[in-house]
């Protein structure tokens, strides 16, 4: 019975509309801004990996990394909203970002506060530019903003939880497998766009 | 607050004969808004950390004032709006939402300082209650009078009320260290939301 309720859960993640809904396009409102950063590994990964350095260092950057992500966000999407200057690479970026926060955690860097919000700004920049530029495709884009970045937060909590957990079993090994992983997908999204 | 829930439902599901169904359009009217949704949980946030039921009743009071008598001097706001052309500022088709987004803005920086001075609570509960009275006067169709008070504003009020009380009273089951992290977090998320959408909605 859990086997076959637990099969239905995984499969509702995988549903497609109806093609007789016109009106639901990829950007709609709420729904698929909340989604969007779920869906999309890429932006999820960094997310979580955020949250997971944050939580690995300890102290206030547990809390100040999550809070000043998506500020930092929200000037890379008024730069892509407003065409003020294209950013290039941005697809790049993202996906070193992932690997880079991969490898932060691995090697447990510990830098002071200043500089932890520094690296991520540059991350938080691209990622927000990312999502900036999709805005204006949105059928409901304030609804599609709201999704956003209350998923975008949600992700760095989740990423906080599973990293203030981590520190409490075999010895903070398990952060180990969770940046082999973060950087091993990172490399696959910078192996994926040249190919 | 079951029976409110309850009256909430059947008031949803129903829409008598020989009404334009505006007491339900205001309850949608907010259900629908997650600027303001979003709004109410940071105003949850802050006003956490009163302990006395009197407070919470005074908050009431002040929120209920302001909000009616927003409402009843809503031509001569409007007047004041026109004598010195803020509605050029913006575009007074904007201006309902903008209001929003700026209450958006300010809850979330007063979220990372989470005061805990009553004045300062009582200043923010003003501030509120006056945008979202004028958010709905602005997309109310009727004239002030007591009845269409019952009718669209009233179904707003009733949603603000109620989900104010349900996620204070949620909220107050977590460790109160873990929340006072969370409010600040949420205050950056609010601001983040604030901002795009009001800098998006001038430029589209």
């Amino acid at each position: 019975m859990i086997f076959t309720l637990t099969i239905i859960f995984i499969l509702s993640f995988f549903h497609i509309e109806a093609n007789a809904h016109s009106l639901v396009s990829g950007y709609s409102g709420f729904g698929s801004g909340f989604s969007h950063p779920m869906l999309g590994l890429d932006h999820f990964l960094a997310m979580f990996g955020v949250g997971v350095w944050g939580a690995q260092m300890g102290g206030r950057r547990m809390w100040s990394l999550p809070m000043s992500f998506p500020l930092i966000m929200c000037i890379g999407a008024l730069i892509a909203i407003s065409k003020v200057f294209t950013f290039i690479l941005v697809e790049q970026v993202i996906a070193l970002s992932v690997m880079a926060l991969g490898c932060i955690i691995l090697v447990k860097w510990s830098p002071n506060e200043l500089i932890a919000i520094l690296v991520i700004s540059i991350f938080a920049l691209f990622h927000g530019y990312a999502h900036g530029i999709e805005l204006p495709r949105a059928n409901d884009p304030i609804s599609f903003i709201s999704g956003f970045v209350l998923s975008t937060g949600l992700i760095h909590l989740f990423g906080v939880g599973i990293g203030y957990f981590c520190d409490k079993f075999y010895n903070g090994k398990v952060f180990n497998i969770i940046a082999i992983l973060i950087t091993i997908f990172g490399l696959y999204f910078l192996f994926k766009i040249y190919i | 607050m079951i029976i409110l829930l309850c009256f909430i439902i059947s008031k949803l599901f129903s829409i008598p004969l020989q009404e334009y169904g505006l007491f339900q359009s205001g309850m949608y009217n907010m259900l629908n808004n997650y600027i303001f949704l979003l709004c109410l949980l940071g105003l949850s946030l802050l006003f956490l950390n009163s302990k006395k039921n009197i407070a919470y009743i005074s908050y009431l009071v002040i929120f209920l004032l302001v909000y009616i008598s927003t409402l009843i001097f809503i031509d001569s706001i409007l007047r004041l709006i026109f004598l010195y052309n803020l509605d050029y500022l913006w575009g007074f088709d904007k201006f309902p939402l903008l209001v929003l987004y700026f209450l958006s803005i300010l809850l979330g920086i007063i979220l990372w300082f989470n005061p805990i001075n009553n004045l300062v609570k009582i200043f923010l509960i003003i501030i509120f209650s006056f945008i979202i009275s004028f958010h709905v006067a602005l997309k109310d169709i009727e004239i002030f009078t007591l009845k269409s008070f019952i009718s669209f504003p009233g179904g707003n009020l009733l949603i603000i009320v109620w989900l104010s009380i349900i996620l204070i009273y949620l909220l107050k089951k977590f460790n109160k260290k873990y929340v006072h992290i969370f409010s600040k977090i949420y205050g950056s998320w609010l601001i983040t939301i604030g901002i795009i959408s009001a800098i998006f909605s001038l430029l589209y």
